[in-house]
């Protein structure tokens, strides 16, 4: 790179400190800052500014402002509770209509209801004579 | 932290609330002796026993038992017993009417043969009295 190189970047590292770069200019900027040339102490300070400007945008960009984290937070908030409420009433209603017969710890297809009647009339009405 | 931890308590208690016979004795007969296989277990939920009056339909049936599973069942069972309103224990059966829940009725029947075992938990608006009836006139 030549004198009148470094010169024309000086006078763009004025420029950047007016702000009347464009974003193309400050693109090749930063190239130019980041290379062997422009490690001569006259542009340390723009070189100061420019990664300062990165960095700051780097670590403030991923993160949302805290209102809009408290905003993302009640989404999540509202979205868990009604997945939960779904959850609840698919299983109360499950419950309330469960009909289920399980013979050796395995589930059966028979009539629990029938099932049902007839363990009652025995409880009530033995066939057999009682034992106890 | 403390609103998950709230969340999963409610979510937790209305999930056991479910599970009725949570904390009874025979909880465990359910439990431990359903998977046997001389072993039949029925439940029914309120959708099915509106006509009863009844809200939850628990049994285990248990053919031929073993003088162990006997001997388990009845322990369980007079455990639950000693807290019950109302024993009735016939030459037949043992009916036993437990504290309300929730304004439910919770009920433990009862009866051991040589030739099987019946153990029922019933919850429901249904007195005893009505359970009785309904059932010896089906007879």
């Amino acid at each position: 790179m030549t004198q009148h190189d470094l010169s024309y970047w000086e006078h763009l590292a004025e420029r950047y400190f007016q702000a009347e770069t464009t974003d193309e200019e400050e693109s090749l900027l930063r190239a130019f800052l980041c290379s062997k040339e422009a490690q001569d102490p006259r542009f340390d300070e723009v070189r100061a500014t420019v990664a300062y400007l990165h960095v700051s945008r780097q670590s403030l960009t991923p993160h949302a402002s805290p209102g809009r984290r408290e905003a993302g937070g009640l989404l999540l908030a509202i979205a868990a509770s009604l997945c939960l409420a779904f959850f609840l009433g698919w299983y109360q209603y499950r419950q309330h209509n469960i009909s289920r017969v399980r013979v050796a710890g395995e589930n059966v297809e028979a009539d629990a209801s029938l099932l049902m009647q007839r363990q009652m009339a025995e409880m009530f009405n033995p066939t057999d004579p009682a034992d106890r | 932290m403390k609103r998950t931890l709230f969340l999963i308590v409610i979510f937790q208690s209305l999930c056991l609330g479910t599970l009725a016979q949570k904390g009874l004795a025979v909880q465990s007969a359910f439990d431990e002796l359903a998977v046997e296989k001389n072993a039949t277990e029925v439940l029914l939920g309120a959708g099915r026993l509106k006509e009863y009056r009844l809200s939850l339909f628990h049994s285990l049936e248990i053919k031929r038992p073993s003088a162990g599973q006997r001997r388990r069942i009845d322990a369980l069972v007079q455990k639950d017993a000693a807290q019950a309103l109302l024993h009735e224990e016939t030459a037949g059966h043992c009916l036993y009417e437990l504290p309300q829940r929730g304004g439910t009725h919770c009920y433990i029947f009862y009866r051991c043969t040589e030739q099987y075992i019946i153990l029922m938990y019933i919850e429901g608006k249904a007195t005893l009295k009505q359970i009785k009836s309904y059932f010896l006139k089906q007879s």
